[in-house]
C-alpha cells in the first residue's frame, strides 16, 4: 500500500499547474531537438539541461523528463517522414514507417507511432512502479565491494554488446574510468594527471564529456548529411489518425512488444536499439505475412515503437535505484540528477521520496502529453523538420556551449568540450562505441572509492571481492558476458569456415 | 565505393593508439606522489590496474588486427578521398579552431558580441555566404535570446558586453 500512496503523493506533485507546463515545455524542446537528424535523447537532454538550472529539483527533473520522452516521440518523427533516424532506437521505425509515408499513409504511421509510444511507455511507468521499491530495498544491501562489482558487471556488460566489436568496447569502457580518475583523490588529497591545470583539480565534469560526444561529435558526424544533401518532409497532413483495421493489427504487437522492451531497457547496455529491434524481428517472425514487413506494415512500426519506450522506462530502474546507467540516454539523465545534488541509488527511495515517485508520476504525465502534443500537434510540429538543418545544426553548437559556460562557468571547460568532440568523432569514425566511455566516465569516481572502501574493510585484502554469494554472482555475471561474446564469434566464424 | 569502405581496418592503428595512451598514463600514474596518510600506495594502485588492463587490450588488437592493412586503408583513404569527404574534414577543422577561437575571446568580449560573431562565421561554413541575410538574422536572434533568457529569466551568470555592463 506503500507504493500506491507514494505514487498519488507523487501524481500530487506531478500535476501542479507549473509542473504540467513544465513538462509541456520540456515535451516540446524535446520533440523538436529529437527531430533532427543525428540528434536523439542523450544529446537532447545533454543540450536543454541548462533551462532547468534556476528551477527546484522536483521541477527540474520533470522538465527533463519531458525532454527525455519528447526527443523519443520526436526521434521516430523523423524516421518515418525523411528516413533519418535520431538515434539508434528510433532505426527501426524507418524499416516500416518511412514505406507507409512513401504510400501516402505518413498520417496513420505518425498516429500509430505515438499511440504505441504512449501504450509501451505506460505499460513500463506500471512495471516500473510496482520493481522500484523491491529493487531499492534489494540494493541497500550491498556493502562496497559488492557494489564495485555491480558496477563492474553492469559496465563490461555494456561493453560486451557493443556491436562490431567487444573489444573496443572495452577499450572504450578504460578509456571512461580513465577519465573518471582526474582530479583530486578524494582519500589521500593527492593531484591526479591534472597537469597542473587548476581547473582540473575538480575533476572532468561527465556532462561536459557528454555534451561534447554527443553535440559536438553528432554535429561534426553530420556535415557528411549535409553535404550530401538532405530530404524534404511532407509537412502537410490531413488527419492524424488510425483506422478501426488499423488498430486491430496493432493492438497485440504493441502490448507484446511493451514487456519485452522494458525487460531489455532494464539490462544494462541493451537500451532501446535492441529492444526496438528485437521486438521487430519478433513480430515479423510471429506475422502470418512476413514479406509485408518493410514495405509499410502497420504492426512493423507499432512493435518497436511501443518497445522503444518500454525500455526507455526500464532504463531508468538501475540508474535510479542502484545508481547505475545503462545507456548512453540514462547517462545523461543521472548527470541531470547529480547536477541537481540529487544522489540516484537505493537511498533515493527512502530519502527522497517525493522527488523519485514524483519523477515516476511524471512519466505517466508525461507520456498522455506527449502523446497528446505529438497526434494534433504533429503537422506544426514537423516544419521543424523544413528548416534547413544548416542552419539548425550551428545553433545545437552554440547551445553546446551555452550549456557549458552554464554548468562549469569556465571557459576552459571550452576547451574540454572541442576535444571531447574531436574524440567522439574519431572514436566513431574507427568505430569504437562511445556509450560504454560515457558510462564508466560517471560511475568511474565512485567505483575507486568503493574498490578503495572494500580493501580497506578488509584489512588490505583482495578476498572481500569473492567473500559473498552475491559478490560470486556479480563475478560470475562478468565472466559470461566477457565470454560469452567470444563464444559467439567462435561458433560464427566455425559454421563460416564449415 | 561500398566495397572499399567496407574493407577499411584500422584496427592496428586504434590498438596502436590504445597501447600508447595506456602506456602514458600508466607511467604518469605511478610517478604520482605516495600518499601521506594510509596505504602510501593507494592513490595509485586503481590507475595503474586501469593502464594494464587498457595495455593488455591495446596488445591482443594489435595481434588480432592486420597492421598492413590498416596502413594500406590509411593509404587508400587519402588517395580515394571524395571532393565531399575533403570537404566534410575541411569543415570540422575549420569548425574545431572556430570553437577555439570562440572559447578564447568569450570572457573578454562578453556573451552576446563572441556568439554573434561565432554564429555568423559558422553558418558561412555550413549553410554558405550566399545566405548572409539569414544567416545575420539567425545569429543575431539567437546570441540576443539566449542571453536574455539566460541571465534575466533564468538568473544564470554569462559574461557581459565589456564598457556597457549590459
Amino acid at each position: 500500500m506503500d507504493v500506491i500512496a507514494n505514487l498519488l503523493n507523487g501524481f500530487m506533485v506531478a500535476l501542479q499547474p507549473y509542473h504540467l507546463l513544465m513538462v509541456t515545455i520540456g515535451g516540446i524542446l524535446g520533440t523538436i531537438v529529437g527531430m533532427l537528424p543525428g540528434l536523439g535523447p542523450a544529446t537532447g537532454v545533454a543540450v536543454l539541461l541548462p533551462i532547468t538550472f534556476s528551477m527546484g529539483p522536483t521541477a527540474a527533473l520533470i522538465t527533463m523528463t519531458g525532454v527525455y520522452y519528447g526527443a523519443m516521440f520526436g526521434g521516430s518523427r523523423s524516421s518515418i517522414l525523411i528516413n533519418t533516424p535520431g538515434d539508434g532506437a528510433a532505426l527501426a521505425a524507418t524499416f516500416d514507417g518511412y514505406p507507409m509515408a512513401m504510400k501516402g499513409k505518413a498520417e496513420s504511421a505518425l498516429a500509430i507511432s505515438a499511440i504505441a509510444s504512449f501504450i509501451g511507455g505506460t505499460i513500463a511507468a506500471v512495471f516500473m512502479v510496482a520493481l522500484a521499491t523491491p529493487v531499492a530495498r534489494f540494493a541497500l544491501k550491498f556493502g562496497p565491494a559488492e557494489y564495485f562489482l555491480l558496477m563492474v558487471a553492469a559496465l563490461s556488460m555494456t561493453a560486451s554488446m557493443s556491436k562490431n566489436n567487444v573489444l573496443k568496447g572495452f577499450i572504450s569502457m578504460i578509456l571512461g574510468l580513465m577519465i573518471g580518475t582526474v582530479g583530486i583523490d578524494a582519500q589521500s588529497g593527492i593531484e591526479r594527471f591534472t597537469f597542473g591545470v587548476l581547473e582540473l583539480q575538480t575533476g572532468i565534469d561527465f556532462l561536459i564529456v557528454i555534451i561534447g560526444i554527443y553535440a559536438l561529435g553528432e554535429v561534426f558526424k553530420s556535415y557528411k548529411v549535409i553535404n550530401e544533401g538532405t530530404k524534404k518532409a511532407q509537412t502537410k497532413f490531413g488527419k492524424i489518425w488510425i483506422t478501426k483495421e488499423e488498430w486491430k493489427k496493432s493492438k497485440w504487437p504493441i502490448l507484446r512488444s511493451a514487456p519485452l522492451g522494458f525487460i531489455i531497457g532494464a539490462l544494462p547496455g541493451a537500451g532501446g536499439t535492441m529492444a526496438s529491434l528485437m521486438a521487430y524481428n519478433n513480430e515479423k517472425q510471429m506475422s502470418k505475412n512476413p514479406e509485408e514487413f518493410g514495405e509499410g506494415a502497420i504492426e512493423g512500426l507499432a512493435a518497436p515503437e511501443s518497445a522503444n519506450n518500454a525500455a526507455s522506462v526500464g532504463a531508468l530502474i538501475p540508474m535510479l535505484t542502484l545508481g547505475i546507467p545503462g545507456s548512453g540516454t540514462t547517462a545523461v539523465m543521472m548527470g541531470a540528477l547529480l547536477m541537481l545534488g540529487i544522489q540516484p541509488g537505493p537511498l533515493l527511495f527512502t530519502q527522497n521520496p517525493d522527488i523519485a515517485w514524483g519523477l515516476i508520476a511524471s512519466m505517466f504525465i508525461g507520456n498522455i502529453i506527449l502523446a497528446v502534443i505529438n497526434i494534433p500537434l504533429a503537422g506544426i510540429l514537423v516544419r521543424v523538420l523544413s528548416i534547413p538543418p544548416k542552419i539548425l545544426y550551428p545553433i545545437v553548437l552554440a547551445l553546446a556551449f551555452v550549456g557549458t559556460y552554464a554548468i562549469s562557468n569556465s571557459v576552459i571547460d571550452f576547451y574540454l568540450l572541442i576535444l571531447f568532440g574531436i574524440l567522439g568523432y574519431f572514436m566513431t569514425n574507427l568505430k569504437i562505441p562511445t556509450a560504454p566511455m560515457i558510462l564508466a566516465a560517471i560511475v568511474g569516481g565512485t567505483m575507486e572509492q568503493s574498490f578503495r572502501q572494500a580493501i580497506k574493510i578488509a584489512n588490505g585484502s583482495m578476498n572481500i571481492f569473492y567473500g559473498s554469494t552475491l559478490a560470486i554472482c556479480l563475478i560470475t555475471i562478468t565472466i559470461i558476458s566477457i565470454v560469452y561474446p567470444m563464444i559467439k564469434e567462435y561458433i560464427k566464424k566455425e559454421k563460416i569456415t564449415a | 565505393m561500398e566495397k572499399v569502405k567496407k574493407k577499411l581496418d584500422f584496427n592496428g592503428l586504434t590498438g596502436i593508439i590504445t597501447l600508447m595512451i595506456a602506456l602514458i598514463y600508466g607511467l604518469s600514474a605511478y610517478m604520482l606522489p605516495k600518499a601521506a596518510i594510509g596505504n602510501p600506495n593507494a592513490p595509485r594502485i586503481y590507475p595503474l590496474i586501469l593502464a594494464s588492463v587498457l595495455v593488455m587490450l591495446g596488445i591482443i588488437l594489435i595481434i588480432k588486427s592486420d597492421i598492413k592493412q590498416s596502413i594500406a586503408s590509411f593509404e587508400s583513404l587519402k588517395k580515394e578521398a571524395s571532393d565531399n569527404d575533403r570537404l566534410n574534414w575541411k569543415m570540422i577543422m575549420q569548425t574545431s579552431v572556430l570553437c577555439v577561437l570562440y572559447a578564447a575571446v568569450f570572457d573578454h568580449l562578453g556573451y552576446v558580441i563572441s556568439t554573434f560573431v561565432f554564429l555568423q562565421i559558422i553558418l558561412v561554413i555550413i549553410n554558405g555566404k550566399e545566405k548572409w541575410k539569414i544567416n545575420t538574422i539567425v545569429s543575431l536572434f539567437f546570441s540576443i535570446g539566449i542571453y536574455i533568457i539566460f541571465s534575466k529569466l533564468l538568473g544564470i551568470y554569462l559574461p557581459q558586453i565589456p564598457y556597457l555592463y549590459i
